[in-house]
């Protein structure tokens, strides 16, 4: 799901990653409304609340509403600048990177909201200001090594998307390309796990409250592990690939050195 | 001196996004400090001024509804499942009480939090029955919380406060 990068990826890769990782955002989106009134899985809103809270004046809301925005967008930069920087070297961990801080930020949310949450203001901004940057992380993340294919944070583009490609779908040279088909079916699938993990977290939520972070951190826990685990399994294939070319190789070295002896023999004698 | 310039170039280019970041976090401090937060002021006491509808759906409402206005008989009708029912002072303290004074004199005691960026109003009664308000302005003299009405009316209320102390 991670590994790979720009065009190495498969359509089964994409729709691994977006799949679960849209289903992330819509749980963590949902939660957020629910718990924080606020989203946090998308910036439209945002920018729309920031312009209102700048012709109103209320400068303390728009510190508060900018904040939120500059660390979605800080979170995107690092994910990118993780996968840039340390991709050619070591591209399963730069890749894993942004997740493992995702996990992080979106674990203390779930711990602090268990324990600590005292529903003052300043820590519901604080939280929020830490899902957003999550969020930022994640849609980086994703859109950086899927050479922007996979953005599963907010569905105003992918719905643009979806609705130029049905269109196109109406003529049937265009029905006939695999590629857009291929692009309708990862959107329709990164459309479907949003609104699931959505409706999970609001079936949820009532429940298990802030519990809804570590389901959230676990399922992001297990992609990268998953990673790791495909990553390994590789390595042991190939060792052993390389292992077993190694033995035929000595045994047909053998094998020669056997037949030479064998050559050389009557002559010695 | 060709490396030297890439060096410098190189810098540069660090520096800049440096700077960026940096003045992000300016902008986002010397917005913060201009201001006092919404939890901060609201702070005091404040007394109802009025209730207006600001949305009314008519089809549901029936065509006799009043235009904008609402009287003290409306009011106590739609205010009669609410948790702020008959006050006509609010107080506000630091501790997270909010203190309800009717005209009779009684006085009730809530818990209240702000939510979002402070535009939500959320008030808690000790048997945990909470109700959620938007709170669309406030500042040192004035606050405006809205809220959905679903008996009767079938309206948005808009109930206008002046601070007193």
């Amino acid at each position: 799901m991670l590994r790979k990068f720009n065009t190495n990826r498969t359509l089964a890769d994409n729709i691994k990653l977006g799949g679960l990782t849209a289903f992330v955002a819509g749980m963590v989106n949902v939660a957020s409304i629910m718990i924080f009134f606020a989203f946090t899985s998308n910036i439209t809103g945002h920018i729309a609340v920031l312009a209102e809270e700048i012709s109103k004046g209320n400068w303390y809301q728009v510190a508060i509403v900018f904040g939120w925005i500059f660390l979605f967008f800080s979170g995107s930069f690092l994910a990118n600048f993780i996968v840039i920087n340390l991709g050619n070297r070591k591209r399963s961990m730069a890749h894993s990177i942004p997740l493992v801080l995702e996990i992080i930020c979106l674990s203390v949310v779930g711990i602090y909201g268990q324990f600590f949450y005292q529903e003052t203001l300043t820590e519901t901004e604080l939280l929020l200001a830490l899902m957003l940057f999550a969020m930022g992380l994640q849609n980086g993340l994703t859109a950086s090594i899927s050479n922007f294919a996979i953005k599963t944070t907010h569905l105003t583009g992918l719905m643009t998307d979806l609705g130029i490609l049905f269109s196109m779908f109406t003529k049937e040279n265009y029905r006939r390309n695999q590629e857009l088909r291929d692009k309708a079916k990862l959107l329709l699938v990164i459309v479907s796990s949003y609104l699931v993990g959505g409706i999970v977290a609001g079936s949820i939520y009532l429940k298990a409250s802030f519990l809804v972070f570590h389901i959230v951190s676990a399922i992001l826990l297990f992609i990268v592990v998953y990673d790791y685990y495909k990553l390994k399994s590789k390595i042991r294939v190939k060792k052993k690939k390389l292992f077993s070319i190694r033995s035929k190789f000595h045994a047909a070295l053998d094998n020669e050195q056997v037949s030479y002896t064998k050559r050389e023999q009557p002559a010695e004698g | 001196m060709k490396t030297k310039a890439g060096f410098l170039r190189r810098n540069k280019r660090s520096l800049a996004y440096m700077a960026f970041f940096i003045i992000g976090a300016l902008v986002f401090s010397l917005l913060i400090v201009q201001d006092k937060s919404p939890d901060q002021k609201i702070i005091g006491k404040w007394r109802e001024v009025s209730w207006e509808y600001e949305k009314v759906n008519r089809k549901k409402a029936g065509s006799n509804m009043p235009k904008k206005q609402i009287t003290d008989d409306v009011k106590h009708e739609l205010a009669k499942n609410l948790i702020i029912h008959r006050a006509e002072t609010w107080e506000f303290l630091p501790d997270g009480k909010l203190l309800l004074y009717q005209a009779d004199g009684t006085k009730t005691q809530l818990k209240w939090n702000l939510k979002g960026r402070g535009h939500i109003l959320k008030l808690r009664m000790q048997d945990d029955v909470t109700e959620y308000y938007d709170l669309s302005d406030l500042n040192r003299e004035k606050m405006v919380l809205y809220f959905d009405v679903e008996i009767q009316a079938k309206g948005i209320v808009r109930m206008k406060f002046e601070k007193i102390t």
